[in-house]
């Protein structure tokens, strides 16, 4: 709704968007310098942020998690501020980034609970150590007040659960799925970094973890116990971000999926609030060389991008134009394999149509029950199971029971799907790009 | 809180602002080197938005073909 919103001012959704999606980004190392410095650790550590925007996590279009993910970070800040020093002002801004993160990603969200009210309970920092016990205890009693910030959040996930879940609730599949642990650990830098097909970006993510390393090996002696309850309480966010990964399902019904490796995001920002850099060259080298390779490696996403546009998608704009506003166009995706992008970037790319002509984009989010635009009733394009989705499985596309719904075909494949003329609607081809061939239905 | 931490009055956090909002800057500069990114789910984002965008646009036919879900509904 922000991005509809935002796209009255920018003039189209796409640069909405692209406006958005900077903005998060920028919000990846700036929230994490705001974390850093509540914290009272190293801000030159936010260096490491900036590598961490590009990560599966955006290629696969988890966009909203992508967006949850500053938000955490911020949020975090504000709940160490507010443990020190609660103020009305800050309770409020806390409880609406409260409410904000629930609605981003429910994820995200929870661990954000986790690690705010466990922040809350740790800070601030007791006066000495023989105190602690004591003052632990206090704050245990106090706690539900102290985070009397979260109450309107809550309120709006017991409507969530009550009123919403469509999208769990429609469908029989209600399995919960957990990937194998070690299977986790080998994923945690692929999620992270690989990216593209080529290894330059493993190198560079796996550069920057050595990085990391040699700050942590090198870091400043601890001399005050202020100092070491600092260390206990970003230790105590690392573990939780950590036992997040590990205890999240991969999948939960038929529709949220990927919700275990999306969290390494979180186990990453968590490892960079854990060293303490020294002053000396031991500290500003390694963060020196954190901030080239973080340049490096943006400079490799955009050579792969580029490379992607021109290799992979071509004139696809003329496709568009050539067909008028609002009609009804479905997506047979039968090469889902990039020659750069690990993921596969076409099984949506018909949506172009939609975003820039209207009409109707199959396959499509729309299908999920709790998508928030969804088909009417009796315009919902044939084929599609009631409960369920398709994923843009171009096996579930029947000429004879499907075609005569669509008036044109984008086909991405090397092979015509329907040069053995399936029984249906015949199709001829009126334009190609790269691997993307459109066909207009001939039969009226 | 560590003493040893730069200040905002000296040299070293200066030059540490700049490389961060030069590495900050250049982390945003691919989304803008082409038109179509390698994104899975991209398209479907943009595409609710232009939806909502021009929901009332005849020529865009959304009203024939979609309807708004209740606030209760949520992307998961």
């Amino acid at each position: 709704m922000a991005g509809a919103l935002l796209s009255v001012v920018t003039g189209s959704a796409e640069r909405a968007n692209l406006f958005l999606l900077a903005a998060v980004g920028l919000a990846y190392p700036y929230a994490l310098r705001s974390l850093l410095g509540a914290l009272g650790r190293d801000t030159r550590l936010a260096i490491f942020g900036c590598a961490l925007f590009w990560s599966q996590n955006l290629t696969v279009g988890l966009l909203n998690f992508v967006a949850s993910v500053p938000l955490v970070l911020f949020g975090l800040a504000e709940v160490v501020r507010q443990a020190s020093k609660p103020t009305w002002r800050r309770g409020v801004g806390l409880a609406a980034l409260t409410v904000a993160i629930l609605y981003l990603h429910l994820s995200a969200f929870a661990l954000f609970v986790a690690q705010g009210v466990v922040l809350m309970w740790l800070l601030p920092t007791p006066h000495d150590a023989a105190t602690v016990r004591v003052e632990l205890v206090e704050r245990m009693r106090s706690l539900p007040r102290r985070v009397a910030w979260l109450t309107p959040a809550i309120a709006c996930l017991g409507v969530i659960l009550t009123a919403g879940r469509a999208g769990a609730a429609a469908t029989a599949d209600d399995g919960i799925e957990y990937a194998p642990r070690l299977e986790l650990v080998r994923q945690l830098p692929i999620w992270l970094f690989d990216c593209f097909r080529s290894r330059v970006d493993d190198i560079l993510g796996g550069s920057l973890l050595v990085v990391l390393v040699a700050l942590l090996v090198a870091a400043q002696p601890l001399v005050s116990f202020a100092e070491k309850w600092q260390r206990l309480c970003v230790r105590a966010l690392f573990v939780i971000a950590t036992l997040a990964y590990f205890a999240m399902p991969s999948r939960v019904g038929a529709y949220a999926l990927l919700l275990d490796v999306r969290m390494t995001t979180f186990v990453a920002f968590s490892a960079i609030l854990l060293p303490r850099p020294r002053g000396d060259f031991r500290g500003s080298v390694p963060l020196a060389l954190a901030g080239a390779l973080s340049l490096a490696m943006a400079a490799n996403v955009a050579h792969e991008v580029r490379a992607f546009e021109r290799d992979e998608v071509g004139n696809f704009d003329d496709l568009l134009r050539a067909m008028p506003r609002g009609k009804r166009l479905l997506s047979l995706n039968f090469e889902p394999r990039s020659m750069h992008v690990n993921v596969n970037p076409f099984g949506y790319f018909g949506s172009y149509y939609r975003a820039r002509y209207g009409g109707v984009a199959s396959f499509s989010f729309n299908e999920i029950p709790h998508w928030p635009v969804q088909y009417r009733r009796d315009a919902r394009p044939p084929g599609q199971p009631e409960s369920g989705v398709t994923w843009g499985n171009p096996c579930m596309f029947r000429n004879s029971r499907d075609g005569a719904y669509f008036d044109y075909l984008l086909v991405h494949a090397a092979r015509n799907p329907m040069d053995d003329a399936p029984p249906g609607p015949t199709w001829e081809r009126i334009g190609s790009s790269r691997a993307f061939h459109l066909y207009r239905r001939t039969d009226g | 809180m560590p003493t040893s931490r730069p200040t905002s009055t000296n040299p070293s956090d200066l030059t540490s602002r700049i490389l961060l909002g030069v590495a900050a800057l250049a982390s945003v500069v691919p989304l803008f080197c082409a038109r179509h990114l390698p994104m899975s789910d991209l398209p479907e984002h943009i595409a609710t938005m232009a939806t909502l965008r021009h929901w009332s646009d005849v020529d865009w036919a959304n009203r024939v073909y979609f309807q708004i879900a209740g606030v209760g509904e949520t992307p998961y």
